[in-house]
C-alpha cells in the first residue's frame, strides 16, 4: 500500500519535471474594486496565447506565457471587464480590482462565475450557489438558508421538514463534509433542523461536491459542502440586518487598516423567549428558548506575499422549563487560522490551523438530585495547502493534513440523594492523516483531465480501554469477550486507504462537454443515530477496532450543454452509480446512547446508490430560476437484516422534482416561487399486534425494514420582495420580504406511526404525522447601509 | 435513556407552537401476517409494606394468539394448551385454563415451609413448558430480589406547565422510604449487583396507570450500568405520579424486579408503544424469550415469560 502511494507520487514529480519549461509569469489577487473581497473563480484569459485560468478560493491566479506582447482579459460576471496590454520580459505581480457593472447590480445573477463555467470546468456533479442567489429563494419563515436551497439541487434530498442535514446521491447526513471557512461543522442545524447554522450576512460562496471530488478533500463518502465567508469591506464600513419573525440579524463589516485588513462579525438571535415574561404561568415565565450564532472574521494583508485570515463561528440552541430546571443545549464552535503564502508567481500556499467542537448538555437538578449529560467531539487540525502553476496546461496541487480527535460520546453524571455516580460510554481518541496530489492538466484545446491521490492514515489511538466481541447471530446484540487497555497515544488499531481520484472533460462544441469521473472516499467518523431526523443527542464516534472505515467508490457521467450564444440556458445530465462498503447499521432495539458497549449494538453492511439527474437553469434575464430532476435508489443490504436481500434506505427517494422561479418587475418589486416534489420515504408497518399485560404492542410477522411507504411530499413556496424608496443618501437600503411557505396547506407527511387510541390504549390507529400541517405566512425586513 | 426522552415533549410542545406540527388519525391498508402463540406471564412473589405479609398470589400465564394491527377485539385465546413450570426444587406445578380463556392459573395449595417453600421466592428459577397445536414451546425465567418500600413521602406542587398533558396543582410523591437496619426511614435503593432491573407499577384508587407512556423502568437506580446500588433518581420517582394526587386518594406503588432480559424487552416495547413525534426510531420487533423446542419448526411465538418478586405499598395522600 505505502509503495503504491510513494511510486505514485513519484510518477506526478516526474510528469511535473517533463513539462517544465523556461517562461513568465503572471500572477496576483483579483478583487471586487467595491469592497476589496477576493472573487472567488475569476476568469484570466490570455488573448494572444489563447490560455486561461481561474482565480483560486483566496482570489490568487498564476498564468504562464511565453515572452512577448500580451493582453490580458480579466472578467468575472457581473463585473466590467479589465483589459491590460504589457510586455512579459520578467515575472510580473499584477492585482486586479474588478468593478461591478452598474446595470448588473439590479439584474438578478444566479451564479458569479464565468457564464460558460458549467460546460468549461473539469468539475462535475458541483453545484456553486452564490449568496444573492440563495437571498431569492422562497424561505421558511422568511428566513435566508443555504441548506434549504441546497436541497433543491440535483441529487440532493432530504426526508423532509425538521430532519437535519441532507442526503446526497444516496448517502446519509454523516456523509456530508460541512466546512465552514475549512473548519467541519458537525451538526448544521438550529432548532431540530428547521434552519442552518449558516448565517447569510457572512456567507460569500457556496460550493457542493457531489462526486469527482478533488484529492485535496477527503474524510467523508458523498459530498463535500464547502462554505466561504465573506472576508469583510475593507474600503468602507456596512451593515447589514433584518428582522425577522423567529429572529433577527445584525452584521457589521469594515477595514481596521484601509486596504490591508478588514472584519467582519455577524449575529443573529431570535426572540420567541423575550415573551415568555409576560406568561401568567410560572414555569413558562422563567422557561429558557433561544438559539443564537456569532460569525467572525478578519484578514489582514500583511505584505504582497503574505496574508493570514482569521475565522470563527460560535452558535448555540438552548433551552430549560421547570423545577428543578430541566436544560437542555448544544451548538458548535470552529475556529480556523490561514496564512497564504505566495513563495513566488508559481507557487502559492495556504496553511490552516483548525478547530471545531460541538457538544450537548442534557440536566436537571443540582449535586444532591440530579443529572448532568454532556456529549462532545472536538478536533484540531493542522493543514498545508500547496498549489503549483507549473504552465498553464498543469496545476498542480499536493498537501497534507493531520487532524487529532477527541470524541466524548456521552457521559451521565447523576446524583442521587448527594451519592455520586458516573454513566455512558468512555471518551475515545483518534489521529488522522493524509497525504495528497493531483494535478489538473489540459491534454490539448478539447481534453482536460484532474488526477491525483489521496491516501488516508488513520489512528484509534489510546488512552483508553478497547473492547472485543464475540460473533453471533446477526441482528443480535454481541456480547464482550475481553478488553484491553492502551495508554497514552499506543495505537489500537490502524487503517490505511488510498483514494484514487480522476476527472476527464472532453468539449464536443464550445458550449457542449462530457464529463466522467470516478472517486473512492473514505470515511473514519461516523454518526449514530437511529431516528428517522437526526437529533442533537445524535453521537459521533470514530473507527475503532470494531467500527471498519467507510469506503465508497462512485462513478459518474455527465453530459453539458449551454444554449444561446450567451450561455443563457444551462443544461446537463448527469448519471452516477456508488457503492459503499462497511455502512454502519444498527441491530432490532438498538441502544445507542451513553452505551459504553456501543458496538455490541452495531452491524455493518454494504450500500449502493444509483440515479440520473436532469438540470436546466435560466441564469439571466428578468426571469431566472432552475428545473432540477432525480430519479435515484439507495439501498442497502446488511446481514441477518431483511433475509439478507437489498432493502431500500429510510432516505430513499424514487422521484424528486424542484422547480425554482424568480422574476424581476420592475426595480422595486422581485418574486420568487419553488415547488418541490418527491416520492414518500420508506418506513415500517406492522402486521400483527401482541396484546401482553394489556399492552398492544405492534409486530411485523416477517421482521421487514421498510415494508412500506409514507404518502408523496409535494409544496409551494412563494415570496415576494419589495425594495423600498431610497433615502436621500441613497445608501440606506432596505426592502420587505413577504412570503409564505406550503402554500396550499398540504399537510406533508413525515411520518407515519401505529399507537393505541389516547383514551383506549387497545384500540389501535395509524396516525400520520406532519412537521408543517399549515400555510407559514411570514414577513420579513432587511436593511443595509 | 428512553425516560429522559419524556422530557422532550416539553421542547416539543414549545416547537409546536411555532412550527403548525400535527397529526392526523389515517386509513393505512395492513397486510396480515399468520397468527401467532403469545405468552403472557410472570411468576410473581409478594411483600406487602402495609399489611407486614408476604405471600403468593394466584399465578396466571396468559396464552393469547396475534391478530391483525387494527383488529380492536380482545386477543383471541389459545386454548387446549398444556401449561407446566417446573422450579430449580425440581417441582413441576400444572396451570389449567378452568375458565376455557387462555388464562392458565395455578391456584395453589402454598404450603409455606422451610422444606417446601412457596413456587415465587427470590432465587428461584423456572422453566416454562407448552405443549400448543403440537408444537412444543419452552422458555426460562429467574426471580430476582426487590428492595422493599415502607413508606411514601408526598410532597403538594404548584400547577406545572400547561401542555397537552396538564398537570394541575397537586400531590406527586416525592421518595419512596426504606427503614435501615437503625430503623430510619431512608431513601429507598437499587439492590446491591449490576443489572437488576425494576418496572414500577403506580395505582391511584386501584387502577393502573396503564398508558405506554406511563411504564416506568428502572435499570440499577437509573436507566443503565454504572448506578449500582444508589437511591433512585429524580426521573423514575418523578415517574411515579404521571398526574397529580388530592388529598385522601390512595396511592398504591408496586416495585417488579423483573431481571435484565425482561428490561430490554419491555424497554423496547415502550419505545414501540410511543414511537412517534420527530425522534421516532424505526419500528422493530420486540424479542420474545420463548422458543421452538424444534428449532426446525417455521411455527413461532412470541411474548414474555418471567419472574418477579414485587414490592408492595399502599398509602392514603395526607
Amino acid at each position: 500500500m505505502n509503495k503504491l502511494f510513494w511510486s505514485t507520487i513519484c510518477f506526478l514529480l516526474m510528469g511535473v519535471a517533463l513539462f517544465a519549461q523556461q517562461k513568465y509569469t503572471i500572477s496576483g489577487h483579483v478583487k471586487d474594486a467595491l469592497s476589496g473581497e477576493d472573487i472567488i473563480g475569476a476568469s484570466i484569459f490570455a488573448q494572444e496565447a489563447k490560455l486561461s485560468v481561474g482565480a483560486n478560493i483566496y482570489g490568487f491566479y498564476s498564468l504562464t506565457l511565453p515572452e512577448g506582447k500580451h493582453t490580458i482579459v480579466v472578467s468575472n460576471l457581473g463585473f466590467n471587464s479589465y483589459t491590460k496590454v504589457l510586455e512579459l520580459n520578467k515575472n510580473i505581480v499584477l492585482d486586479v480590482n474588478l468593478e461591478i457593472k452598474s446595470e448588473q447590480l439590479k439584474e438578478v445573477q444566479i451564479t458569479s462565475e464565468k457564464s460558460d463555467a458549467n460546460v468549461k470546468d473539469i468539475q462535475m456533479s458541483v453545484a456553486k450557489l452564490d449568496i444573492k442567489t440563495i437571498q431569492k429563494v422562497p424561505a421558511f419563515l422568511g428566513e435566508v438558508d443555504l441548506v434549504k436551497v441546497i436541497q433543491l439541487l440535483p441529487g440532493v434530498t432530504t426526508v423532509g421538514e425538521g430532519a437535519s442535514g441532507f442526503n446526497v446521491r444516496g448517502g446519509s447526513i454523516d456523509q456530508n463534509l460541512v466546512l465552514l471557512d475549512d473548519a467541519p461543522v458537525y451538526n448544521s442545524s438550529h432548532l431540530f433542523g428547521f434552519f442552518s447554522v449558516f448565517n447569510p450576512d457572512a456567507v460569500k460562496d457556496v460550493k457542493l461536491y457531489k462526486g469527482g471530488i478533488p484529492a485535496q478533500y477527503g474524510g467523508r463518502l458523498s459530498s463535500l459542502l464547502d462554505v466561504r465567508l465573506k472576508d469583510g469591506n475593507n474600503k468602507s464600513y456596512q451593515v447589514d440586518g433584518g428582522l425577522g419573525l423567529l429572529f433577527s440579524r445584525l452584521s457589521i463589516e469594515g477595514p481596521l487598516v484601509k486596504d490591508k485588513s478588514s472584519f467582519i462579525i455577524a449575529g443573529r438571535r431570535s426572540y420567541f423567549d423575550v415573551f415568555f415574561p409576560f406568561s401568567k404561568n410560572k414555569d413558562i415565565k422563567d422557561a429558557k428558548a433561544y438559539f443564537y450564532d456569532l460569525t467572525v472574521k478578519l484578514n489582514y494583508i500583511l505584505n504582497d506575499k503574505n496574508r493570514i485570515y482569521l475565522s470563527g463561528y460560535f452558535g448555540r440552541d438552548a433551552f430549560a422549563i421547570g423545577k428543578p430546571e430541566f436544560g437542555f443545549n448544544w451548538g458548535n464552535s470552529t475556529g480556523s487560522f490561514r496564512w497564504n503564502h505566495v513563495y513566488n508567481s508559481k507557487l502559492f500556499s495556504n496553511v490552516s490551523l483548525i478547530y471545531s467542537n460541538y457538544d450537548y448538555q442534557i440536566g436537571v437538578g443540582n449535586d444532591y438530585d440530579g443529572f448532568n449529560w454532556k456529549s462532545r467531539i472536538i478536533n484540531y487540525s493542522i493543514k498545508p495547502e500547496f498549489t503549483y502553476y507549473l504552465n498553464p496546461k498543469n496545476t498542480i496541487t499536493f498537501g497534507a493534513t493531520s487532524t487529532y480527535y477527541n470524541f466524548d460520546p456521552g457521559k451521565l453524571i447523576f446524583y442521587s440523594k448527594g451519592e455520586k455516580r458516573e454513566l455512558g460510554s468512555d471518551p475515545k481518541f483518534t489521529l488522522e492523516n493524509a497525504l495528497y496530489a493531483g494535478n489538473e492538466q489540459i491534454i490539448n484545446g478539447r481534453i482536460s483531465v484532474q488526477y491525483g491521490v489521496r491516501f488516508s492514515n488513520f489512528n484509534f489511538v489510546g488512552k483508553g480501554t478497547a473492547y472485543y466481541f464475540n460473533d453471533t447471530v446477526p441482528n443480535v446484540r454481541r456480547d464482550t469477550i475481553g478488553s484491553k487497555y492502551y495508554s497514552n497515544l499506543e495505537v489500537i488499531k490502524s487503517y490505511n486507504n488510498l483514494e484514487p481520484r480522476l476527472s476527464v472533460k472532453f468539449d464536443i462544441t464550445d458550449q457542449s462537454s462530457i464529463k466522467a469521473s470516478y472517486n473512492r472516499t473514505t470515511q473514519n467518523l461516523h454518526l449514530i443515530s437511529n431516528t428517522a431526523a437526526s437529533t442533537p443527542l445524535d453521537v459521533w464516534v470514530p473507527s475503532t477496532n470494531n467500527i471498519k472505515p467507510q469506503l465508497a467508490d462512485q462513478v459518474a457521467l455527465g453530459y453539458f450543454k449551454n444554449f444561446r450564444e450567451d450561455n443563457m440556458y444551462e443544461t446537463s445530465i448527469e448519471v452516477y452509480y456508488k457503492e459503499m462498503q462497511n455502512q454502519v447499521d444498527y441491530i432490532d432495539g438498538a441502544n445507542l446512547l451513553l452505551n459504553n458497549l456501543l458496538e455490541g449494538e452495531l452491524m455493518n453492511g454494504k450500500g449502493r446508490a444509483y440515479g440520473l439527474e436532469l438540470f436546466l437553469k435560466k441564469a439571466k434575464g428578468d426571469f431566472t430560476g432552475w428545473l432540477s430532476y432525480t430519479l435515484a435508489r439507495s439501498e442497502r443490504l446488511v446481514n441477518g437484516i431483511n433475509n439478507s436481500e437489498w432493502y431500500p434506505n429510510r432516505f430513499d427517494k424514487l422521484h424528486n422534482l424542484n422547480l425554482v422561479g424568480m422574476y424581476t418587475l420592475n426595480k422595486r418589486v422581485e418574486f420568487g416561487s419553488t415547488f418541490v416534489f418527491g416520492t414518500g420515504t420508506p418506513t415500517t408497518f406492522p402486521t400483527n399486534r401482541i396484546e401482553f399485560q394489556a399492552y398492544v404492542i405492534p409486530h411485523n410477522i416477517n421482521n421487514y425494514r421498510n415494508n412500506a411507504r409514507i404518502p408523496v411530499y409535494h409544496r409551494l413556496d412563494i415570496s415576494a420582495t419589495f425594495h423600498l424608496k431610497d433615502k436621500k443618501s441613497g445608501k440606506y437600503k432596505h426592502n420587505i420580504v413577504v412570503s409564505a411557505y406550503n402554500v396550499y396547506a398540504r399537510k406533508n407527511p413525515f411520518s407515519i406511526y401505529f399507537r393505541g387510541n389516547e383514551n383506549n390504549p387497545t384500540v389501535t390507529q395509524a396516525i400520520q404525522f406532519s412537521v408543517v400541517g399549515n400555510i407559514i405566512p411570514s414577513v420579513a425586513y432587511n436593511f443595509k447601509f | 435513556m428512553k425516560k429522559l426522552n419524556s422530557y422532550l415533549p416539553i421542547l416539543l410542545f414549545i416547537l409546536s407552537i411555532a412550527f403548525y406540527s400535527c397529526e392526523k388519525v389515517i386509513d393505512v391498508e395492513l397486510q396480515e401476517g399468520e397468527s401467532q402463540l403469545v405468552v403472557d406471564a410472570f411468576i410473581t412473589f409478594y411483600y406487602d409494606s402495609v399489611a407486614l405479609k408476604t405471600g403468593v398470589e394466584n399465578q396466571v400465564i396468559k396464552l393469547r394468539k396475534t391478530a391483525a394491527y387494527f383488529n380492536n377485539a380482545p386477543a383471541p385465546p389459545a386454548l387446549g394448551a398444556t401449561v407446566t413450570v417446573t422450579d430449580i426444587l425440581k417441582r413441576t406445578f400444572v396451570f389449567k385454563d378452568d375458565n376455557n380463556d387462555g388464562d392458565y392459573t395455578y391456584s395453589g395449595p402454598f404450603l409455606l415451609s422451610f422444606t417446601n417453600p412457596p413456587m415465587g421466592f427470590p432465587g428461584n428459577a423456572y422453566q416454562l413448558d407448552i405443549k400448543y397445536n403440537g408444537e412444543e414451546f419452552t422458555s426460562q425465567a429467574y426471580m430476582d430480589s426487590v428492595p422493599l418500600i415502607d413508606s411514601l413521602k408526598f410532597l403538594f406542587q404548584e400547577q406545572a406547565i400547561q401542555g397537552p398533558d396538564t398537570l394541575r396543582a397537586g400531590y406527586t410523591i416525592d421518595q419512596m422510604l426504606t427503614r435501615d437496619v437503625d430503623g430510619l426511614l431512608t431513601p429507598t435503593k437499587d439492590i446491591p449487583g449490576e443489572g437488576t432491573c425494576y418496572w414500577f407499577k403506580s395505582y391511584k384508587n386501584d387502577t393502573l396507570y396503564s398508558k405506554p407512556s406511563q411504564i416506568n423502568l428502572a435499570y440499577d437506580a437509573a436507566f443503565g450500568p454504572g448506578s449500582d446500588s444508589v437511591a433512585f433518581i429524580p426521573p423514575i420517582v418523578f415517574n411515579l405520579t404521571p398526574r397529580r394526587l388530592k388529598l385522601n386518594d390512595i396511592v398504591r406503588i408496586e416495585c417488579w424486579s423483573i431481571g435484565l432480559p425482561a428490561y430490554y424487552f419491555l424497554t423496547l416495547a415502550q419505545i414501540q408503544m410511543t414511537n412517534e413525534g420527530l425522534f421516532a426510531t424505526p419500528p422493530t420487533n420486540v424479542p420474545t424469550n420463548i422458543t421452538n423446542k424444534n428449532k426446525d419448526s417455521k411455527v413461532k411465538a412470541v411474548g414474555w415469560f418471567g419472574a418477579a418478586s414485587v414490592s408492595r405499598i399502599t398509602q392514603v395522600v395526607k
